[in-house]
């Protein structure tokens, strides 16, 4: 028997089609169930697909990836997982991740079974951020400083924070509160790394007091406050800020795509911490998340696919090479403004980012 | 359909079961009631006690094997810390002022699409204005900041045209904010308004014209007090949106414009033990948004009544 | 306000520009030879488009998105539309009571209340992902199916359920030839938020999902290092298709209209 494709028919076998591929979501299993398997959380373009093609082929594990925007997402996503979590490896090395480590969520890294950590520069590789109660959290991957980021049409390179308050650039600048609010410390007089009241918290909580009241005294000179770290290029390509406290990597792609911006570590210093992976407390896979963090260590070219991705400096040997000369140019920093960096410390003063979180509330608020 | 259903009634399992639907009020309430309840229970109630649960502890999440002291300092942290207070204040009072203006702009909308476009085009006509609804609300902010920013599409033209020699400042502000929350916001006004205008009978407008009442009085005595119930959801529904929303304010909104619900998320996004403060913040926006929307409905519901007994 | 005034008309197509030029605009942007969106565009080019029509990953996870949609909305008007009819016998202060407990999922925080619905599914056992995240966005889109109808059911004469049962109709027959035509507008109103809100909502979907993620979820990854113009391109490229396939479906449900 043969019957006339009629439209009509066509649009119903679509529909009936549409019906069978839809079936029902529970007979998909969850992935996290297999054993050569690997669970990742990762930033997009943290993980290429060249690097994960030729990882598979070569182990036999299947890496499911899950891209990821944010580092409070991840505890929330973590800890609302409750205690059996679906990633054998997260991404929350900021400067925060010390939170992550006293929740629980974190697993610290054996560096017996991380044979290339040798491939992290000796200069990263035993840095504050990454150590927290004397162990070892995170395998770093890029380098993140903070400055400030300006408009090279509209104003000289500035030296001093000073520029962020003056009524001159009334309106004209923005920063994140959380990143900028150490800098501010240091400006007044105070000890952004509140090392030096690691023994009195009274004294820390008076400082960040006085801070917040004067960055709420100068909310004027402010166009916004911003969240993630590229908002900062939108602010300063549609014209809307001129100078801004920001980090290298949107820098330094807003200068490699042609914008006339610039980027300099102030008199009063900049942050520095990392982005890489960690490993989740009680990880299912662990062998396999072993085998993944020393293939990243041996990967530069996947190094260097980050740093093009990101902006951010490499943490690992035998990317720089890799780099063009010009990505090379703007990624460097003088010995000058390298010396005026500082590691985030969550060793000795972490309780200062619980003070800072609730200011930075306030100071929205206000 | 129909001829199925009465294929049906021929089987008398059907039968028996359809005829004491029929003949019991009560059996009907209680088969058309498992559903809901059981849905309310679940999803609705569970979480929030849940919440509530969280909000009374000291602090929450805890590290293994620690536990956490109950206490009722979060919800005094509302009171204590008067920005806070400012947040929220900022928040209720947004929200109402862009509920009323949606509410202005939506309306004569809602009446075109309901009663001046050609019944032909109606549903293409609400599917064009539905198709922007699709791209998400991160994306729709994004487009709105390439339309209002010192270089964007707007001062362009205005400078293109010669109305200005310098960029207007709109973004970042009160203002670009609320025609942000209004663009996100409208479909959820404009629904529930064409439904309740759309059932509104032409005879009626037709008849009160031929008996020379003018545009504005037919729309006053007429037309609003029917349309009651679809403004009241419908600014239920926007009142809500704007008072939850999270990302847009953040995105389009100035330093000086920050907004109850991106203080909690602020508080849920930072990555340490304050959820217990998020929660009781939450619990307090609900019970006074319930509170306030209720007081609303509540109020235009006796004036409309009233308005029909005279 | 005479239904034929040319300010009404006039009104309406400004709304339209409103909601239209921002998405021009950003579809424009697609063309940018650049890695960033912004005024003036010099240089063009329709390598974004291209990349964004080839990405695997866009059409995978929009279709995730599809599916989430699809079951999610089924879900939330099997639930929404008994729940309204329950609610629409009610009175006085138990209706309003009941009335505040089924819209509570409109009010809280969209990221408080993913949250929580995370925690309780892990309690019920439930894994994260596409089942998850459907049954996550009925529970956000149920509230708004209920308040749809629950407008139209009041305006609904209860004497003309009545003359059908009179006149022999038995329940079935009522709910299918009465009662959900007289509701049409409104289900169709709901019908269209359940599948909007499920389409474009992101908190859920994140906290619900597993590793296959809805669009939009991919889309804020993406953004997090930076927004270029393959971001806007994807948008409107997916704007595009929407808009094709309402009208297609538009045609399609008024030929069968006039068919039957």
């Amino acid at each position: 028997m043969t019957t006339p494709l009629t439209r009509r028919r066509v649009i119903g076998g679509i529909g009936a089609a549409g019906v069978g591929a839809l079936a029902a979501p529970s007979l998909i299993r969850p992935a996290s169930a297999q054993t050569s398997t690997l669970n990742v959380w990762s930033y997009s373009g943290f993980v290429t697909d060249e690097f994960r093609r030729k990882f598979e082929a070569e182990t036999g594990i299947t890496v499911n990836l899950r891209l990821v925007s944010d580092q409070g997402e991840q505890f929330n996503l973590m800890v609302a997982e409750g205690g059996r979590h679906s990633a054998d490896i997260v991404c929350v090395a900021g400067h925060r991740f010390y939170q992550f480590v006293d929740a629980g969520l974190l697993e610290p890294v054996d560096l017996d079974r991380l044979s290339n950590w040798s491939q992290v520069e000796e200069e990263y590789a035993v840095a504050h951020w990454v150590s927290r109660r004397g162990r070892i959290w995170g395998v770093p991957l890029v380098v993140v400083t903070t400055g400030l980021i300006y408009n090279t049409e509209a104003m000289e390179a500035p030296e001093s924070l000073a520029v962020m308050f003056d009524p001159a650039n009334a309106g004209r600048t923005s920063y994140q509160i959380q990143d900028f609010f150490p800098l501010v410390m240091n400006y007044l007089g105070f000890d952004g790394s509140a090392r030096a009241y690691a023994h009195d918290h009274a004294i820390a909580q008076r400082a960040v007091d006085a801070t917040r009241d004067f960055l709420i005294e100068h909310k004027d000179k402010v166009r916004r406050y911003y969240d993630a770290a590229t908002e900062v290029q939108q602010l300063l390509v549609n014209g809307d800020v001129t100078v801004a406290a920001g980090s290298s990597g949107p820098a330094a792609q807003l200068i490699l795509d042609g914008f006339p911006a610039g980027y300099v570590i102030p008199r009063e210093g900049g942050l520095a911490y990392a982005y890489g992976f960690n490993i989740a407390a009680g990880a299912a896979n662990m062998d396999n998340a072993y085998t993944f963090l020393n293939a990243l260590l041996a990967s530069p070219e996947n190094g260097a696919a980050i740093v093009r991705s990101t902006g951010f400096n490499s943490a690992i040997k035998g990317v720089e090479p890799l780099l063009s000369d010009a990505e090379r140019a703007v990624l460097a920093l003088s010995a000058d403004e390298r010396a005026r960096l500082s590691w985030v410390d969550v060793e000795t003063a972490a309780f200062i980012f619980d003070l800072i979180d609730t200011a930075a509330e306030e100071i929205r608020a206000a | 359909m129909t001829r199925l259903l009465v294929r049906a009634r021929r089987l008398a399992v059907y039968r028996t079961a359809i005829d004491a639907l029929s003949a019991s009020p009560w059996l009907r309430a209680l088969v058309v009631a498992v559903v809901p309840v059981l849905w309310v229970l679940v999803t609705n109630l569970a979480p929030l006690v849940q919440m509530v649960a969280i909000s009374l502890l000291d602090r929450y999440p805890l590290p293994p094997g620690e536990t956490a002291a109950w206490t009722t300092r979060h919800y005094r942290a509302f009171v204590e810390r008067p920005l806070y207070l400012n947040a929220f204040t900022r928040s209720f009072v947004f929200a109402t002022l862009v509920t009323a203006l949606t509410l202005a702009v939506m309306f004569p909308v809602a009446y075109y699409l309901s009663k001046a476009a050609p019944r032909s085009w109606r549903v293409r006509l609400i599917l064009l204005v539905v198709a922007p609804f699709w791209t998400s609300e991160i994306i729709r902010s994004f487009a709105w900041i390439l339309m209002l920013a010192n270089r964007g599409a707007v001062n362009s033209a205005l400078m293109w045209l010669g109305l200005s020699d310098a960029p207007v400042e709109m973004l970042y502000s009160r203002f670009s904010l609320a025609v942000g929350v209004i663009y996100l916001s409208s479909l959820y006004m404009l629904l529930p308004l064409y439904a309740a205008l759309e059932k509104i009978d032409d005879r009626l407008l037709e008849a009160a014209a031929d008996l020379g009442a003018r545009p504005l009085t037919r729309l006053r005595r007429i037309v609003l007090p029917l349309a009651r119930d679809g403004i009241v959801v419908g600014c239920t529904l926007v009142f809500l949106l704007a008072v939850g929303l999270y990302a847009m304010p953040q995105l389009l909104g100035g330093p000086g414009d920050t907004l109850f619900a991106a203080t909690i998320g602020q508080v849920f996004g930072r990555a340490g033990d304050s959820w217990p403060l998020g929660s009781a913040f939450s619990i307090i926006l609900i019970l006074a948004a319930l509170g306030w929307v209720g007081l609303f409905a509540a109020l235009v519901g006796r004036g409309g009544r009233r308005r029909v007994v005279r | 306000m005479s239904a034929r005034s040319p300010l009404l008309t006039l009104w309406f197509w400004l709304f339209v520009a409103f909601l239209f030029a921002p998405l021009a605009v950003m579809a424009a942007m697609g063309f940018r030879d650049s890695g960033f969106v912004a005024f003036p565009i010099q240089k063009w080019t329709t390598r974004w488009y291209a990349d964004a029509l080839a990405d695997r990953d866009y059409r995978v996870a929009l279709w995730v998105s599809v599916q989430v949609a699809v079951w999610s909305t089924l879900l939330s008007m099997a639930v929404g539309v008994p729940t309204a009819f329950a609610v629409a016998r009610l009175r006085g202060v138990v209706r309003a009571a009941a009335v505040a407990v089924v819209v509570l999922p409109a009010f809280l925080p969209i990221v408080v209340s993913a949250i929580a619905l995370r925690m309780f599914l892990g309690r019920l056992g439930m894994e994260p992902g596409l089942s998850a995240i459907a049954f996550g966005h009925a529970v956000g889109s149920v509230p708004f199916v209920v308040v749809m109808l629950l407008t139209r059911l009041n305006a609904m004469s209860p004497s003309l359920a009545e003359a059908a049962r009179n006149l022999g109709a038995d329940e079935a027959i009522v709910l299918s030839r009465i009662v959900l035509p007289f509701l049409s507008p409104a289900l169709f109103g709901a019908f269209l938020f359940c599948i909007l809100l499920s389409f474009e909502d992101f908190m859920r979907s994140f906290f619900l999902g597993g590793f296959d993620q809805t669009f939009p979820v991919l889309l804020f990854a993406r953004l997090r290092f930076g927004f270029n113009p393959g971001l806007a391109a994807i948008s409107a490229v997916v704007l595009a298709a929407t808009m094709l396939l309402g009208l297609h479906a538009e045609r399609f449900l008024r030929r069968r209209g006039i068919d039957r």
